[in-house]
């Protein structure tokens, strides 16, 4: 599939998810920052400010636009007007990459700003096929699907969720975007091999990583991990990343963090840290291949 | 279709949005496994994760509203308001388009009937600034138009620009709340109009005497120059004409003609 | 509008005397407000939010705090003409769980 972007992403990139309150610095100060990811509800105003700014990221770094309302994992059909918006902001900003998650938030007349999970059958399966096809067709390229985040076990799943992955990518030739403290949330949460799940991942499909911190809270004598980006990527969480890297090899990797957002350096640090991890994991993996 | 994963379907869409629509607290769930505790320590994630977005766009969206109400008694009108409305759409810049309609029947309120009509200006206030883009016209360059062009002519007005008159001074209090520190308001016993335009990346607010909001609401609404300010006239028989003039040359609400 | 009560001659005066007091007092720009702060509108997220311990989500939970229930924010420093002040917590009807 074609692609418009002007700008390419070397494997070897860290970005961050950019907020309003650091649009200044990240557009007029030095960093070391390769690529910037907004959510692309974001801007589906007619114009005004976060358009503007939208403009300038366009102008000097490779975006991604990282969609959180399609609802690819829902059981109604997609919302034609809303994949229409999505289409005409990728026209006009040319990002390098553009996600969507496994995840619902639109049942009949229900909507909510939330990522609830489909059922993982063969049915589902076949359905959220559909969209992605539908999706790729109409925006003309390629996009990558992100996992989502696990609070509930839930019955009558019949396809463990990375096989549920690589069959969507491998049916429909999107990307995956492996969001690995996802993963990590999710495999406390609903009890499952966190480690089984990154090796059974097709490494050729990952395009893209995300990392963010979550927060452990707990009700009676359960306790919940909540995926609420609200901190540092905790070390489980890295030791995953480094051990899907050495299998992979560099794929860019985004820092997301929304809730207590810190400065613009911390952020910057923190891709910092995570590109390291990639290059470290690399030459590892050289050293290994040489002996 | 599989009968079985029909069931595993819609027991999972329905059953998840009807657990996180519920008013009272949902903490069974038949399609979740594992102990009674983690499945409503799970669906207690849903739900407040929902509520809690929700009431972050509506402080965002209204932050004056939640200042004058204090946080507290924001966060139980967001609530009860959730439930009365349902978010509709995709876009969480629309979630909060019924607030002052639902202010102006919550009747812990009742004694501020300035507050829907704060709520509307912040409406006003979001909307212009997603605006679409447009030039508008300095002052002089649109009286050097006003002269150059018949009178009938209509003129095009800027995307951005929203008009409100209320029977408040509600731009006055809106002000006073921009400040930190807001000191005590002896409210004036007048209304107050207000013209909210962004003719580049910030939006401006200012009150209008009432000929100027009748002048541009009649060129808004299609009227020609001359119409608009006999709509000015009408309403404000004492407004000298070359102020009210001037007020709309320096609104920058105007962009050119239309052909 | 039917009846003209503006006649050209005072159509052109009033606009040649805004221009002059355009030229005149150019600090009139002054008038408008500008947007105070960068705005933070409400946006799309997809980070999960505050977990198992909300307060007040339900309406249950209101009723325990009845004092939650009454504005108490800025709107106790403004004085409307009519009085103003918010109302006695005692006088509130709680809602119905």
């Amino acid at each position: 599939m074609s692609a418009g972007f002007h700008f390419e992403i070397p494997a070897l990139a860290a970005g961050i998810n950019v907020k309003p309150l650091h649009y200044k610095k990240a557009l007029t100060t030095n960093h070391n920052l390769d690529f910037f990811e907004v959510h692309a509800e974001n801007f589906m105003g007619a114009g005004g400010p976060p358009l503007r700014w939208l403009e300038g990221f366009k102008a000097q770094y490779p975006l991604s636009f990282h969609g959180v309302c399609l609802s690819i994992g829902g059981r109604d059909d997609l919302d034609r007007d809303h994949l229409a918006r999505l289409a005409v902001l990728i026209d006009r900003y040319e990002p390098t990459l553009v996600s969507e998650h496994l995840a619902w938030s639109n049942d009949h007349d229900f909507f909510i700003n939330d990522l609830l999970p489909p059922p993982l059958t063969e049915t589902a399966l076949q359905r959220i096929c559909d969209h992605v096809d539908l999706v790729q067709t109409r925006l003309k390229r390629e996009i990558l699907i992100e996992n989502p985040s696990h609070y509930l076990r839930l019955d009558g799943n019949e396809i463990p969720e990375p096989e549920f992955l690589n069959a969507l990518a491998r049916r429909t030739g999107c990307g995956l975007l492996l969001d690995i403290n996802n993963v990590f949330v999710s495999a406390c949460n609903i009890d499952f091999d966190a480690d089984d799940y990154i090796n059974a991942i097709d490494v050729e499909s990952v395009k893209e990583i995300h990392l963010a911190g979550h927060a452990i809270d707990q009700f009676e004598d359960e306790i919940i991990r909540v995926d609420n980006h609200s901190d540092h990527v905790c070390i489980a969480v890295l030791q995953l990343f480094r051990k899907f890297i050495y299998r992979s090899g560099p794929v860019p990797t985004l820092i997301e963090w929304d809730t207590n957002v810190p400065t613009f350096e911390t952020l910057a640090a923190e891709a910092a840290m995570a590109k390291q991890i990639i290059r470290v994991a690399i030459e590892q993996e050289r050293f290994h291949e040489s002996v | 279709m599989n009968q079985c994963d029909q069931e595993t379907d819609t027991r999972i869409y329905a059953g998840l949005s009807a657990a996180i629509k519920s008013l009272a607290p949902v903490d069974k769930f038949d399609r979740a496994l594992g102990s009674k505790t983690a499945v409503a320590a799970g669906l207690m994630v849903y739900r407040n994760n929902v509520r809690a977005a929700y009431l972050r766009v509506l402080s965002e969206t209204f932050p004056v509203v939640q200042k004058l109400v204090g946080e507290k008694f924001f966060r139980y009108m967001a609530h009860e308001y959730f439930h009365a409305h349902l978010p509709s759409s995709r876009l969480v810049i629309q979630y909060g388009e019924a607030l002052p309609g639902f202010i102006e029947h919550f009747e812990p309120v009742s004694h501020l009937p300035y507050l829907a009509e704060v709520a509307r200006l912040e409406l006003a206030w979001l909307s212009a600034y997603h605006a679409a883009e447009a030039d508008s016209l300095n002052e002089v360059n649109l009286l050097a138009l006003i002269e150059s062009v018949p009178e009938s002519a209509k003129f095009s007005v800027h995307p951005s620009v929203r008009l409100l008159s209320s029977d408040y001074p509600v731009h006055t209090i809106w002000r006073h709340n921009q400040d930190s520190a807001a000191e005590r308001l002896r409210l004036p016993d007048t209304g107050e109009a207000v013209v909210i335009v962004r003719p580049d990346h910030r939006v401006l607010t200012s009150t209008i005497s009432p000929g100027v909001h009748a002048c541009m609401f009649a060129i808004v609404s299609g009227a020609s120059f001359r119409e608009g300010l006999e709509a000015a006239v009408e309403t404000e028989p004492t407004a000298p004409l070359a102020n009210v003039i001037r007020e709309i040359a320096t609104s920058r609400v105007i962009t050119g003609v239309i052909a | 509008m039917t009846t003209k009560t503006i006649t050209k001659s005072a159509l052109i005066g009033a606009i040649s005397a805004a221009a002059a007091m355009s030229a005149a007092n150019t600090a009139s720009a002054a008038d408008m407000e500008k947007c105070y702060g960068v705005a933070l509108a409400g946006e799309n997220d997809c980070a999960a939010g505050p977990g198992t311990s909300c307060e007040g989500t339900s309406t249950i939970d209101y009723q325990g705090n009845a004092w939650s229930l009454v504005p108490a924010g800025t709107c106790d420093s403004i004085e409307t003409p009519a009085g103003a002040g918010s109302l006695d917590p005692l006088d509130r009807n709680l809602p119905e769980a």
